[in-house]
Formats: C-alpha cells, sequence, structure tokens
C-alpha cells in the first residue's frame, strides 16, 4: 500500500513537472497564439489585443499556468486555436483509433518477438540464433516511417493485397459507436462484412508498428531467459528428468517473464511515439494524426492536450506495469 | 591521460576487430563520414538543378537512384543529405554528454539535497517518450533541423546525467581516488583526472547507441515536417515529397529511406560491438 501511494505521489509530481515545462516552452513560442486565434488575415490590433485577454495572455506566466491546470482538473482542455472545437472532445474523438492501432501492435510484437527470443536462448550460439538476433537488431534501426512506406509500395501499389490507409472500406459505414475501436463494434453489431473490412485495414499499419517493439522484444526474451535458464533451480529441474521444454515453459519463461513485462510497458510509450508516424502514413484518423495536423497549425493547445492526456496514458501503463512487477517478484517488497 | 586513452582505444580496436558486422558497420560510417565532408566527390550532380525534361525517371547509369517530380537527381539528394543527417546527429549527442556530464559530475559530488533536485529533475525528462517530447518541444520552437537537434538535446542530457553520477559515486569509493585527494588534489582535478577516465566505458557505448536513435528521430521528426524546409536534401523530408508519388515511382521513396536505416543500423552495430568489448559479461546475453 505505501509503495502504491509512493508511487502515485511520484507520477503526480512527474506529471506537474511534464506539464509545467510544456507550457513553459509554449509561451516561448515566437509564433502569436493571439495572432492564430484571431485569424491570421486582415486583423487589426484591437482584435489581437481582444484575442489576448481572451486567452489570457496578458497574465504573468505562472498564474496562466495555474489557470490552465484548474480548467485541466475540469477535463476543459481548451479550445483550438484553429477549429475552435473543444480539445478534450477531439481527443475523445481520435484515441479509440490509436489504442486500436496500438494494441493490436503490441499483441504482434509479442507474438512474434517472444517466440523468435525462446528460440533464440534455446539455439543460442547456433545459426538460427544468429538469424533471429540480426533480424531483431535490423528492426531496431528500422525508420517507421519509411518501413510504412515500402510496405504501401509493395502491399498496395504491387500486389494490391491490402489497403493503403483509412480504418475501413467507403463500402460500409462507421459501426455504431461503443468502443471506438472498429474491430469490437463491427463484431458487437455483427457486421462481419464491417469487421473484415476493418481488419484488412488494420493489417499494413499495426505490422509495421509493431516491428520496432517486436525486435526489442526478442532481444530482452532471448537475454532474460539465458540469464533465468543458467540459475541452480533450473538445473535442479533438467536433474529430475522434466522434459526440456517444461523446463523451460514452466521453470525458464516464467521467471524471465518479470523483465518482459517491464519492457512492454516501456515499449507502450514507443509505440506511442511510432503511431504518430505511422498514423500520418496510412491516414489513420488517431490522435497522432491529430497532433502532426496541430503541429502543422501551431494549434498548441492541441499540442498541449496530446502531450499531456499521453503522458498521463504513459504514466498509468507503466503504473500497471510496477504494480504488476511488485506483484511478480517478491524480491523488490523488501 | 592521452596515453591511457589511446591505449584504451588501441585495445578496443583489437577486441572489435573479431566482429566482421562491427567491422563494415566502421567502414560504412568513414565513407558517410567522407560523403558528408566532401558530397561533391561522390556525385557530380547538383542536388538542387531541376530537369523538366527528366521528371521522376527511373533508377539508370546516369541517375543512380532515379530523379524526383521536378527532376533533380536523388542519389545527388541522397549524398548531399548526409551532412545534414550526421552532422546533427553526431552534434546532439555530444551536446548531450556535454551538459549531461556536467550536471552529472555536479549531483556526484554535492551535497545531498542537490543531487536529490537534480535527480528528480532529471526524472520529468526520462519519464516520457522521447519522440513525443521531442515533438512537442520542437512545434513550441520554429520548425528546423537545427530546432530538432535542440529539442532532443534539452531530452537527452537527462540520460547522460545519469550515467555520470552513476560512475562518479561509483567511483569516488575507489582507493585511488582516495589517494589522490590525499595527496592534495582539488576536487576538479580529481573529477577530471580519476573520475572521467573511469565513466569512458559506459557513456562511449551509450553516445554511440544514441547516435543511430538520432538519425532515426531526427529523419523522423522532418518527415512530419518538424525538420529541414525544402528544398534542403535532408533524408526525412525526402521521404515526405515522396508520399505523392510512391505508387508509380518505388525509387522514390525507397533509397533514402535505405539511407537513414543503414546509417542508424551501422551505429547501433557498432554500439553494440563496443558493449561486447567493454563488458564481455554482456556478451553472453545480448
Amino acid at each position: 500500500m505505501a509503495f502504491l501511494l509512493r508511487r502515485l505521489a511520484y507520477l503526480v509530481y512527474v506529471l506537474i513537472g511534464m506539464s509545467l515545462l510544456m507550457f513553459v516552452v509554449s509561451r516561448m513560442l515566437p509564433g502569436d497564439p493571439a495572432l492564430i486565434y484571431a485569424g491570421e488575415q486582415n486583423v487589426t490590433t484591437e482584435m489581437i489585443e481582444r484575442a489576448r485577454r481572451e486567452l489570457g495572455l496578458d497574465r504573468p506566466l505562472l498564474v496562466q499556468y495555474v489557470i490552465y491546470m484548474q480548467h485541466l482538473a475540469r477535463g476543459d482542455f481548451g479550445r483550438s486555436l484553429v477549429t475552435r472545437e473543444h480539445i478534450f472532445e477531439d481527443l475523445k474523438r481520435y484515441y479509440p483509433a490509436t489504442v486500436e492501432l496500438a494494441l493490436a501492435a503490441i499483441v504482434i510484437a509479442c507474438l512474434v518477438g517472444i517466440p523468435v527470443g525462446v528460440v533464440s536462448a534455446v539455439f543460442a550460439g547456433r545459426w538460427l540464433d544468429h538469424v533471429s538476433r540480426a533480424v531483431a537488431l535490423f528492426l531496431n534501426a528500422m525508420p517507421v516511417f519509411w518501413l510504412g512506406l515500402m510496405a504501401i509500395v509493395i502491399f498496395y501499389a504491387r500486389l494490391d493485397w491490402l489497403p493503403a490507409g483509412g480504418r475501413v472500406s467507403d463500402l460500409h459505414r462507421e459501426p455504431p459507436r461503443l468502443t471506438g475501436l472498429y474491430t469490437v463494434d463491427f463484431l458487437a453489431a455483427g457486421d462481419l462484412a464491417g469487421l473484415g473490412s476493418a481488419l484488412s485495414h488494420l493489417v499494413l499499419p499495426s505490422i509495421v508498428l509493431s516491428a520496432l517493439s517486436m525486435g526489442v522484444l526478442a532481444r530482452i526474451t532471448r537475454a532474460s531467459l539465458l540469464e533465468v535458464l543458467e540459475q541452480q533451480y533450473v538445473t535442479a529441474a533438467r536433474a529430475k528428468g522434466l522434459a526440456e521444454w517444461i523446463v523451460i515453459g514452466k521453470h525458464g519463461l516464467r521467471n524471465a517473464g518479470v523483465t518482459i513485462v517491464t519492457v512492454l510497458g516501456i515499449q507502450f510509450g514507443n509505440l506511442v511515439g511510432g503511431a504518430v508516424l505511422t498514423e500520418s502514413i496510412f491516414s489513420w484518423p488517431g490522435v497522432g494524426r491529430y497532433a502532426v495536423r496541430a503541429i502543422e497549425t501551431t494549434d498548441f493547445p492541441a499540442i498541449m492536450g496530446f502531450a499531456i492526456t499521453f503522458a498521463v496514458l504513459y504514466s498509468l501503463v507503466n503504473l500497471a506495469v510496477d504494480v504488476t512487477y511488485y506483484a511478480l517478484n517478491p524480491r523488490v517488497r523488501a | 591521460m592521452t596515453g591511457r586513452l589511446g591505449k584504451a582505444l588501441a585495445w578496443l580496436g583489437r577486441r572489435t576487430r573479431r566482429n566482421p558486422p562491427a567491422v563494415l558497420a566502421a567502414v560504412y560510417i568513414l565513407v558517410m563520414s567522407a560523403m558528408a565532408a566532401a558530397p561533391w566527390a561522390f556525385t557530380s550532380h547538383d542536388p538542387y538543378a531541376l530537369s523538366a525534361r527528366e521528371r521522376l525517371q527511373p533508377p539508370s547509369a546516369a541517375h543512380l537512384f532515379g530523379t524526383d517530380e521536378v527532376g533533380r537527381d536523388i542519389y545527388a539528394r541522397v549524398v548531399h543529405g548526409t551532412r545534414l543527417t550526421l552532422s546533427l546527429s553526431l552534434f546532439v549527442v555530444a551536446l548531450a554528454l556535454v551538459l549531461g556530464s556536467i550536471v552529472g559530475s555536479i549531483a556526484g559530488m554535492a551535497p545531498r539535497w542537490l543531487d536529490e533536485l537534480v535527480m528528480r529533475t532529471t526524472d520529468i525528462f526520462l519519464a516520457f517518450p522521447q519522440f513525443v517530447m521531442a515533438m512537442a518541444i520542437v512545434a513550441a520552437f520554429s520548425r528546423s533541423m537545427l530546432n530538432a537537434m535542440l529539442a532532443l538535446a534539452c531530452i537527452w542530457w537527462a540520460q547522460y546525467a545519469r550515467i555520470v553520477r552513476a560512475q562518479v559515486l561509483a567511483v569516488r569509493q575507489e582507493a585511488f581516488v582516495e589517494a589522490a585527494t590525499a595527496l592534495g588534489r582539488g576536487r576538479a582535478a580529481v573529477l577530471v583526472r580519476e573520475i572521467y577516465p573511469n565513466c569512458f566505458g559506459p557513456v562511449v557505448v551509450r553516445a554511440t547507441l544514441d547516435v543511430s536513435y538520432a538519425v532515426l528521430i531526427l529523419s523522423g521528426l522532418s518527415f512530419i515536417g518538424l525538420g529541414a524546409e525544402p528544398p534542403t536534401p535532408e533524408w526525412g523530408a525526402l521521404l515526405t515529397r515522396s508520399r505523392e508519388y510512391l505508387i508509380e515511382h518505388w525509387w522514390y521513396p525507397t533509397f533514402p529511406g535505405l539511407a537513414i536505416f543503414l546509417t542508424s543500423l551501422a551505429f547501433s552495430f557498432l554500439g553494440d560491438a563496443l558493449r561486447d568489448a567493454l563488458d564481455p559479461r554482456g556478451r553472453k546475453y545480448v
């Protein structure tokens, strides 16, 4: 319990620090938000002054920050400088698409990365190990945006196997909104054709996005499994005459799992970073593309909204990882 | 100290030579450095020269990597893009390293409260994914490659601060440091002559791997429009331009992306080889 409280306090501290940092940086920007807000053409000085007052930019920086945080506490991220929509509403609309993409990517990364790491560890030092280590290293250095473009060139332009953008083909309507995850919503509505379309749209972006984490997971699984397999309890299990796959599965992987879970949490952050790039390549209507568009129009409240919600989400995932780690590994409790 | 450094480098060279991918990576990096220093030696084409007759030509003897939508030679643009990406990637790591080392040494030598303050500040910088953080910071400043680099340095100093602090704290306890202090050496002298040389290993490995990430992050930022302005030949920006044409013209995205990939790969091979050489225990596992 004390552990959880300490961890929560730390989370709040980091979030406040991060938002303060972002806020100060945003106010140093040369582009004048009041000017953007007032509309860049044909504005008079009075209009800019009024916009400045409306946005509260005439107050001291610290006061502005406190006001911003007070609004934030009520779930009010302010309005977009460009569309004047509530940013909170925008984020609510775009987040599910990103979550769907990131979940699909992490599932793929686990399904491929962990077995590859296990095989690599079991055949350590042999050619299968060398090949999978090389592939993992290659994936680690792969620019996700290039991989995406090449996937479109090959699987869309050349082979015409898979669609290159969007979440669902134009022939299908959006599913009735339940979770915002199209695959789940189509399934709930019993629309199998829609589900097929949503899945086929998900294939390329999620595989591309999973590439980086896949390599990391394979490397970590290999490393931690090799370390565990050297322990005396593994030797003891072998000496008992247990089949090798039981030794690896039950004694090896379960103990290596602690490390793998931790890395998975960190990967979630990279995944959303990668999602910004993946989404803009595959016209995936998620928060990443929203953030890129906000950047293009210097819509700082929107960028802030993205960064802060993302930071909260990221911290919560890491908190969950820490709690899992704590539960799995009695040694850290001491 | 130079003697010690030279010896360390020679020793490193001996250990890495047994690792063919690392040698290959080192050769590739040397070639890229030559390209960055003297791009005109590698291509006779002008990376800015337009040619209406030669729009979107596939690769040929005249245009190794084909041409773009206004007839510019893509090979020339990739070669000339080397300087920007390579120099900024190295520079961002160097800057983060210097900043981080200063902060880290202060934290390691300072009284406890200052140490705490510094370390809790690094927490904020390390708590969030670098790409998103860098994106937000560049977006706040005006968009340029230089700002992208500065934004990244703003974030990365924190990890070097941690590494250096940890090394300082560890090495400070050693007998040779006590001996130097007992001999009447000042704090700064002990730091520079006794402690820094012992930070060399982990810092150099981290830095090499970070160059690999810097290449990816900087070109990624540039790809989403937070880096080089057209018509500057820059790898990420080349990929952005290629998006409208890639369905019919495969060569346009292929080669600039390959340059990013291979450069990042080379530094990560080198970093791995350095880690293996410096820490033989780690070799077994990773």
